[in-house]
C-alpha cells in the first residue's frame, strides 16, 4: 500500500506544484532495543506542515516513535522513508529530559543553536532569541543559570533552542509537562502559529487532556506499541 | 552537570583520582632526584667497627687523632648510658648461656665507632688499630669486627622500576587520571553533543579539536611508557598537564559565552 510513498517526488516540484511532500512514511515497521520490540505493525504517514499530537500511556513507545522520527532508531523491519531521512531537512528535538547545560546560562544554552548557515548575522539570532524569551516571559532570566531555574523554565527553554534551529520539524517529548495550563496553552499558540504561518511539522506527545481537547489537528493514539488513530490523521 | 557538583556528588572517587594522580607526580615524576639519591648513598656505605676503651680515656682527643689519620672518614663518640646497657645487655644473654664474664659489669667502658674509607685495606684496617691501641697505652681496648653501614635499601627502588608492580601502578594511576580527565571534559562532550545536534553545519574541526584535548594527556603516558624503560614523567609534564585543563577550560567558557 505505501509503495508509491517510497517513490517521493522532490521537495522542489513540490513547492512548485503545491503538493506537500511526505516528511516521513514507514511501512509496517517494527522499531524497538536490543532485549524487545517496542514499535509493532507502525503504518504511518506525516506530510510536511502537519501538526499531530501523539498520546498514549507511559511505555505506549511515544519516545521510541519520536526517536525513528529523528533517525535515532532504525527499524528492524519494515521501510521508512521521507524527507526526515534528507540532509537538508532539519528536525529539532525537545526532549523528555531536556538536555540543557547546567553550569551554562540560559542565554549560553541558547546560543549552543546559534548556526551561521541559518542566521546572517548574530544580531538576527539575538533578535529571534530575544522575541521568543519576551514570548515565553523568561527574558529577565537570560543570565541565569540553568542550575538555579525551575523545570518550567528548563522546559521553555529547550523548546525555544528548538525552534531557533528553525527546523522542518519539531519532534516534542512531553514539552508541557512541567507548565501550567495558561503556559501551556501559549506554547501551543506559538506552535500553531509556527506550523500555519511557516509550515513547521510538529509531532507533540502529551498527556495534557485539555491541551489534547483543543486541539483539532491530527491526534494519534499509541497502545502497547501498536498504532491507533483518531481525528484527521492521515493514516494507511 | 557542573564540574563542581560532579566532584561533590562523587567525592570519594574524586578523591581518588586526585591523589593517585598526585601520587604518580611525587613518585614517578621525581625519578630522576631518586636516582640522584642512590647515587649519592654508594658513597654514604662505609666498613665501620666498634671500640671499646676500658678507663678514664680521654676520648676528645682520641677522636681528635684519628680524624688526622688517612682513611678514616668519621669519628663518633657514643654515649655512654647506650654503651653501659648494651653492655649489660651482652652480659645477660652470654649469662643465660652459661658464659660469665666475671668483672666485666663493674668496668667503666666508653665506646667510639669508626668509620673508614671504602678503599682502606685490611693491613691498613690493622694499622689504624695499632695506632688506637698506641694512643691508650694504660686502658684495655676491645675491637669489633669492621661491619659495612648501608643507608636505604635503594636496590628495592631500583627493582620497583622494572618489576610488574611498577607497571600495574602506572596502569592504575593512568586510569585514575583518566578518569578525572573524562569526569572533566564530560560537560564539554555535552556541549559538543549538543551543537552536533542543533545545528545543520559540521563540526569536525571542533570534534578533532575536543578529541585533541581528551587524547593529548594520554600521549604523555603511552609513548614514554612503552618505548622508554622507564617512565620519565617529570614536572614540566606536570605544569603542562595543567596548564592544558585550565587553557582549555578557558576555552569552552569564552567559545561558549561568545558563540554568538
Amino acid at each position: 500500500m505505501l509503495s508509491s510513498l517510497f517513490n517521493l517526488p522532490s521537495k522542489k516540484k513540490n513547492i512548485i506544484t503545491g503538493v506537500r511532500s511526505t516528511a516521513f512514511a514507514c511501512d509496517s515497521a517494527y522499531v524497538g532495543y536490543k532485549d524487545r520490540i517496542v514499535l509493532k505493525d507502525i503504518n504511518f504517514k506525516i506530510n510536511e506542515g502537519d501538526f499531530i499530537f501523539l498520546t498514549g500511556e507511559s511505555g505506549s513507545g511515544k519516545t521510541t516513535f519520536l526517536k525513528m522520527l529523528s533517525s535515532d532508531l532504525i527499524p528492524t523491519q519494515g521501510k521508512v522513508a521521507g524527507l526526515a531521512y534528507e540532509s537538508d531537512f532539519f528536525v529539532a528535538n525537545v526532549f523528555q529530559d531536556l538536555r540543557l547545560i547546567s553550569e551554562l546560562t540560559i542565554e549560553e544554552n541558547l546560543n549552543l543553536a546559534y548556526d551561521s548557515k541559518l542566521y546572517k548575522t548574530k544580531q538576527e539570532f539575538f533578535s529571534d532569541l530575544f522575541q521568543l524569551a519576551k514570548i515565553f516571559d523568561f527574558s529577565a532570566n537570560l543570565s541565569k543559570k540553568i542550575i538555579d531555574t525551575n523545570r518550567g523554565t528548563k522546559q521553555l527553554v529547550a523548546i525555544v533552542r528548538a525552534l531557533l534551529t528553525k527546523p522542518n520539524m519539531i519532534l516534542a517529548d512531553e514539552p508541557t509537562s512541567s507548565l501550567d495550563l495558561a503556559l501551556s496553552h501559549k506554547l501551543f499558540d506559538v506552535l500553531n502559529f509556527y506550523n500555519s504561518k511557516r509550515k513547521l511539522t510538529i509531532v507533540w506527545t502529551s498527556h495534557n487532556r485539555e491541551l489534547v481537547k483543543r486541539f483539532n489537528g491530527t491526534k494519534v493514539h499509541l497502545a502497547g506499541g501498536r498504532l491507533q488513530y483518531a481525528g484527521k490523521a492521515t493514516l494507511i | 552537570m557542573n564540574f563542581k557538583i560532579r566532584l561533590s556528588k562523587s567525592l570519594f572517587s574524586s578523591s581518588l583520582c586526585f591523589f593517585f594522580s598526585f601520587l604518580l607526580f611525587l613518585s614517578l615524576g621525581s625519578k630522576n632526584s631518586i636516582n640522584s639519591v642512590f647515587e649519592k648513598s654508594r658513597d654514604k656505605e662505609m666498613p665501620y667497627f666498634h671500640t671499646l676503651i676500658e678507663g678514664k680515656a680521654n676520648l676528645q682527643r682520641i677522636q681528635r687523632k684519628l680524624l688526622s689519620v688517612p682513611g678514616i672518614k668519621a669519628v663518633r663518640i657514643l654515649k655512654q648510658e647506650i654503651t653501659n646497657k648494651k653492655l649489660n645487655s651482652v652480659v645477660k644473654n652470654l649469662d643465660d648461656l652459661g658464659v660469665s664474664l666475671d668483672g666485666v659489669e663493674g668496668m667503666n667502658l666508653s665506646a667510639v665507632k669508626i668509620y673508614l674509607d671504602t678503599k682502606v685495606s685490611d693491613s691498613k684496617k690493622s694499622l689504624i688499630r695499632e695506632y688506637i691501641q698506641r694512643l691508650n697505652p694504660k686502658n684495655e681496648i676491645v675491637f669489633s669486627g669492621t661491619k659495612i653501614e648501608k643507608g636505604l635499601n635503594f636496590d628495592k627502588v631500583i627493582h620497583f622500576y622494572s618489576s610488574k608492580a611498577y607497571w600495574i601502578v602506572v596502569g592504575f594511576i593512568s586510569v585514575s587520571l583518566g578518569l578525572l580527565l573524562i569526569l572533566y571534559f564530560n560537560s564539554k562532550g555535552s556541549i559538543f553533543y549538543l551543537r552536533n545536534k542543533y545545528q545543520r553545519k559540521p563540526n569536525w574541526l571542533r570534534a578533532f579539536t575536543d578529541l585533541s584535548f581528551i587524547l593529548l594527556p594520554f600521549s604523555l603516558f603511552i609513548p614514554l611508557s612503552i618505548f622508554n624503560n622507564y617512565f620519565e614523567l617529570n614536572y614540566s609534564h606536570l605544569i603542562s598537564l595543567f596548564v592544558l585543563i585550565a587553557v582549555s577550560k578557558i576555552i569552552i567558557r569564552v567559545k561558549t559565552k561568545n558563540y554568538a
